[in-house]
């Protein structure tokens, strides 16, 4: 052990004095010796010749000696960013570096973000409008460490000269445009994602991520480069999570944001995309603040439901980091929510029969009660290590989580369904009083109070009474432990006034005589159930759009088809049970197969697909694709591109924001009499998957640029664009079409 | 409530049971809730410094609870890194570390190279590098296995910490605040570890407290 260590600090004392004396002095450094250096380096620019008023692109070249790395503006645990210090002419500007995506390099339990083998740092430059002058010469004082065991920091001036522009003269490409095209390709884009901080338990942080068209099927990996050190630690493994319309990424607090403060977060995701069965990295910028971009969640914002498929529970979590209560008070909101959840129009119809043949009983309550409260209280307790359970699985829920599932909402519909029929009398089951589920509710003794009380939590789910919402939000920032205790507490008052109506001879005194009026109040009582059915299938209809309202309707009739057989007195009752239960088990059936049928396209169903186009639409206008558009635009001489995309696909999306949206894009296709036409791929589309097999695809993008003449084959562009690769695609077919 | 005390047993039997559903819920939430455990411990300004016992290149035992009574410095360091060696080669460290010293304060270097990793050195190495750079530190204490390091995340050479005479953790961070192998930027940095000090003497909050520690990561084994 001891030799190797010698020898390795050996050599690295020898490095470390050569870096010294190249490091101070870099005028004095000789080729030989710049010939040794870990990192080579070159300056270049993206066109020949400098016009005057004219913003054109410079670059560092780092050619990085193998295994060793060096630094992005945020070097990670260790290291220190390339830094330029700029010499220029009277005028000119720089900008900063414009930083490409960087590498996470593990070094032990440490990483460290840079790169690696070769990379080109872009800087922007604006030449003054009075450029005077054959030539001008850019002089960069460029730093950098670099990496590998050892570290050595490295220097270089370096220069280059551009010849001015004669007036008139536009200045082409230079040699390197291309690679410095590339690099300004690497670097993040923004997308317009929208990003919320939340904490959770002592030492997380989740960064919720908005990504409008996100899906989880091609993304591989995702992971956040913090631009600066301390919100978050940089080595912690970073806990992915999918949701409707984005994704959630569960990060390690660091060491500037302790305690409970929750930290801006800003930075930048690489997205692992599979496009066509390789894999793409793009880099989006994300900037995410404690409480989202929106105004505070507010008491009344924090609602069970998805609204238009975004997740209404996440919002409860927002609300919560300011509301500033302490477990205490959420555990006595809690109760109270508790205890309003009792009338909500799910909850009240049952709990007003249950209520009714508890005061019946008038002997053997103290059980029944207790047993319902048991109910009640290992519902909510199964709740509770349910959301725990998939939150520390990384899911991002909230109260009546179960409903986001368009599946969950249908059955839930038919079940509210089911109940009213029950009660306005189309059906009875052995002189039942609540219907479906009372078979068990009906069992004497303890089980069957048990079971009404997990049949009320269960429809309570749904509703959100004032109070709890507060309490939730709270909850669910909490350890399980506390949270645990809080929606106990809610089961708690949500169980209380049955039992304490139950245990009390006076009050079960005030409940009428049975009667005659049971008949006309167990009717009344069903309309609170229709509504309920009504607000399920409107939710159906915002997760799935109008064919899950179709599906809906189908198991709804069903059903009824079912409780109306179920409930003609003329068949036997043997016949009648089973036949009923296989019609409406169908019915559901066939809901659920529809639903999700409709679910497919995932967050884009239903109108917010316009909305996709509207927002994307990338400046030039872009007709929609068809092939008989294509051939039509073509017979007409018009060369066409088209864009084959997809709302959830964001090596697309990045595409479209560096390269087919610009001013020179747009110039392009007017220069070259180019139709632009967008094929949308966000829902599967027969028409647009044949092209793609066509052209050896299995999926976007697919860049295809026809040319007028409709004998010829369209050229394929890459799936990485940049602005300069398509403006030479442009130029290369206005050449061989004819121009009209 | 209860007005039939004869059904008290089977409410208390219903209780029974409900509390042992409630154990079992509470059982099953602390389950959930266990955490895996980080990479790293992460050491918090104004709690109590993790307490180590280490050899130092003496052979002697260093325990940081036993020096309870007197302030001591944390210093992390490896002798080929150049930020390490930027404040050799300026005289900063050895002059701080003198300063240091002169006033009673401890201050203990530690090198957390792994065996077979860049900087890993044994007791008499680490003697002769002292020696070499007339670093004058209390002690120098030895870490292969990074047991220390990890203990307090020192993730770069120098990473600093100081400790209070109570053994509360007061600083820890950068040396300074000019993140770059350059000597001459020691002449105009703002050095933390003298920051903290004056402030500690002056019965204040250290401010800042905690800063991004600069350098060569730390050559640890895994």
């Amino acid at each position: 052990m001891r030799v190797p260590g010698r020898i390795l600090r050996w050599c690295c004392a020898l490095t470390s004095v050569a870096a010294l004396l190249y490091g101070t002095d870099p005028a004095s450094a000789r080729e030989g010796e710049a010939a040794s250096r870990k990192v080579q380096v070159e300056l270049i620019a993206d066109v020949d010749a400098v016009r005057p008023g004219q913003a054109f692109t410079v670059a560092l070249r780092q050619s990085i000696a193998p295994h060793w790395h060096t630094y992005w503006m945020n070097p990670g645990d260790s290291g220190e960013p390339t830094r330029i210090v700029w010499t220029l002419p009277d005028g000119f500007k720089a900008s900063e570096i414009l930083w490409p995506m960087p590498d996470a390099i593990p070094v032990g339990p440490l990483v460290n973000f840079g790169y690696s083998n070769a990379v080109l740092l872009p800087v922007s430059m604006t030449a003054p409008a009075d450029l005077a002058g054959e030539t001008v010469t850019l002089t960069a004082a460029a730093t950098w460490l670099v990496c590998e065991q050892i570290c050595v920091p490295e220097s270089e001036t370096l220069a280059i000269t551009l010849p001015v522009a004669r007036e008139g003269v536009e200045p082409g490409p230079s040699g390197d445009a291309d690679a410095i095209a590339a690099a300004l390709r690497a670097r993040p884009a923004d997308l317009g994602w929208t990003g919320r901080v939340t904490a959770r338990g002592k030492d997380k942080l989740v960064l919720d991520v908005t990504a409008d068209g996100i899906t989880r099927e091609r993304i591989e990996r995702v992971r956040f480069f913090p631009e600066a050190w301390g919100a978050v630690e940089h080595a912690s493994a970073q806990q992915l999570a999918w949701r409707d319309g984005g994704f959630t990424l569960e990060l390690e607090r660091g060491q500037l944001a302790g305690g409970t403060t929750v930290p801006e977060l800003k930075g930048v995701l690489a997205i692992t995309e599979t496009v066509d069965g390789t894999t793409r990295r793009n880099g989006v910028t994300i900037s995410a603040s404690p409480n989202g971009d929106g105004s505070p969640a507010t008491v009344a914002d924090v609602r069970p439901l998805p609204g238009g498929g975004t997740s209404g529970s996440s919002k409860g979590v927002g609300g919560s980091s300011h509301l500033g209560i302490g477990l205490w008070e959420a555990a006595l909101f809690a109760l109270l929510g508790g205890l309003i959840l009792n009338l909500m129009p799910c909850v009240l119809p049952i709990l007003s029969l249950k209520v009714l043949s508890l005061s019946q009983e008038r002997d053997h309550v103290m059980g029944p009660a207790m047993a319902y409260l048991a109910g009640v209280l290992a519902s909510f307790a199964i709740f509770a290590v349910a959301l725990a359970g998939l939150r520390s699985a990384g899911e991002v829920l909230g109260w009546g989580f179960q409903f986001q599932s368009p599946a969950f909402v249908l059955a839930m519909a038919t079940l509210f369904f089911a109940l009213g029929l029950s009660l306005s009398g189309v059906f009875e089951i052995g002189g039942s009083l609540v219907g479906a589920g009372d078979r068990l509710t009906r069992q004497p003794g303890l089980s069957g109070s048990f079971f009404t009380g997990v049949l009320a939590s269960l429809a309570a789910t749904p509703c959100t009474a004032p109070f709890m919402g507060a309490a939730l939000g709270f909850a669910l920032t909490r350890p399980a432990i506390e949270m645990g205790a809080i929606l106990l507490a809610l089961g708690l008052g949500f169980a209380l006034p049955v039992v304490l109506i139950s245990l009390s001879g006076a009050a079960r005194r005030l409940v009428p005589k049975p009667g005659p009026w049971m008949v006309t109040f167990k009717q009344v009582l069903a309309f609170p159930l229709y509504a309920t059915v009504a607000w399920l299938v409107w939710v159906l209809s915002q997760q799935a759009g109008s064919d899950g309202v179709l599906a809906a309707g189908i198991a709804l009739t069903v059903v009824g088809f079912a409780a109306w057989f179920l409930g003609r007195p003329t068949a036997r009752i043997a016949l009648r049970v089973p036949v009923a239960a296989a019609i409406a088990a169908g019915g559901l059936w066939i809901g659920l197969v529809m639903v999700g049928g409709a679910g497919a396209p995932g967050p884009i169903a239903g109108g917010s697909r316009d909305a996709y186009d509207a927002r994307r639409s990338t400046g030039a206008a872009a007709g929609v694709y068809s092939a008989d558009l294509v051939e039509k635009l073509r017979s007409e001489g018009s060369p066409v591109f088209v864009n084959f995309t997809a709302a959830w696909c964001i090596t697309c999306k990045v595409n479209e924001r560096v390269a087919l949206s610009g001013e020179r894009f747009r110039q392009g296709l007017a220069d070259n009499n180019i139709a632009y036409l967008k094929g949308d791929w966000t829902n599967k589309d027969d028409a647009i998957a044949d092209v793609l097999a066509a052209h050896g695809r299995a999926g976007v993008p697919l860049y295809l640029l026809y040319p007028a003449d409709t004998s010829a084959e369209p050229a394929i562009l890459p799936q990485l664009l940049t602005e300069a690769i398509v403006l030479r695609h442009f130029a290369a077919i206005s050449k061989t079409s004819p121009m009209p | 409530m209860i007005n039939d005390p004869g059904k008290e047993n089977q409410i208390m039997k219903t209780a029974q049971r409900f509390e042992i559903w409630s154990a079992a819920a509470v059982a099953g939430l602390a389950i959930v809730s266990l955490a895996t455990a980080p990479a790293f411990a992460s050491p918090k300004v104004g709690a109590p410094a993790p307490d180590f016992t280490a050899v130092d290149s003496k052979g002697e035992a260093v325990k940081l609870s036993n020096l309870k009574g007197k302030t001591v410095i944390l210093e992390w360091t490896n002798d080929g890194c150049p930020y390490v060696q930027k404040h050799y080669r300026s005289g900063n460290m050895q002059k701080l570390q003198k300063e240091t010293t002169g006033d009673g304060v401890v201050w203990l270097s530690v090198i957390s190279s792994a065996p077979g990793q860049q900087g890993h050195v044994d007791g008499a190495e680490a003697d002769v590098l002292t020696e070499s750079r007339h670093a004058a530190p209390t002690a120098v204490l030895l870490d292969p296995e990074g047991a220390i390091g990890k203990a307090y995340a020192a993730r770069v050479t120098p990473h600093m910490y100081v400790i209070d005479g109570d053994g509360v953790l007061r600083y820890m961070g950068g040396i300074d605040d000019k993140a770059t192998t350059n000597d001459a930027d020691v002449e105009t940095a703002t050095n933390y570890v003298t920051n903290a000090l004056s402030q500690m003497a002056a019965g204040k909050d250290v401010d800042p407290a905690i800063t991004r520690a600069y350098g060569c990561s730390i050559k640890y084994g895994s």
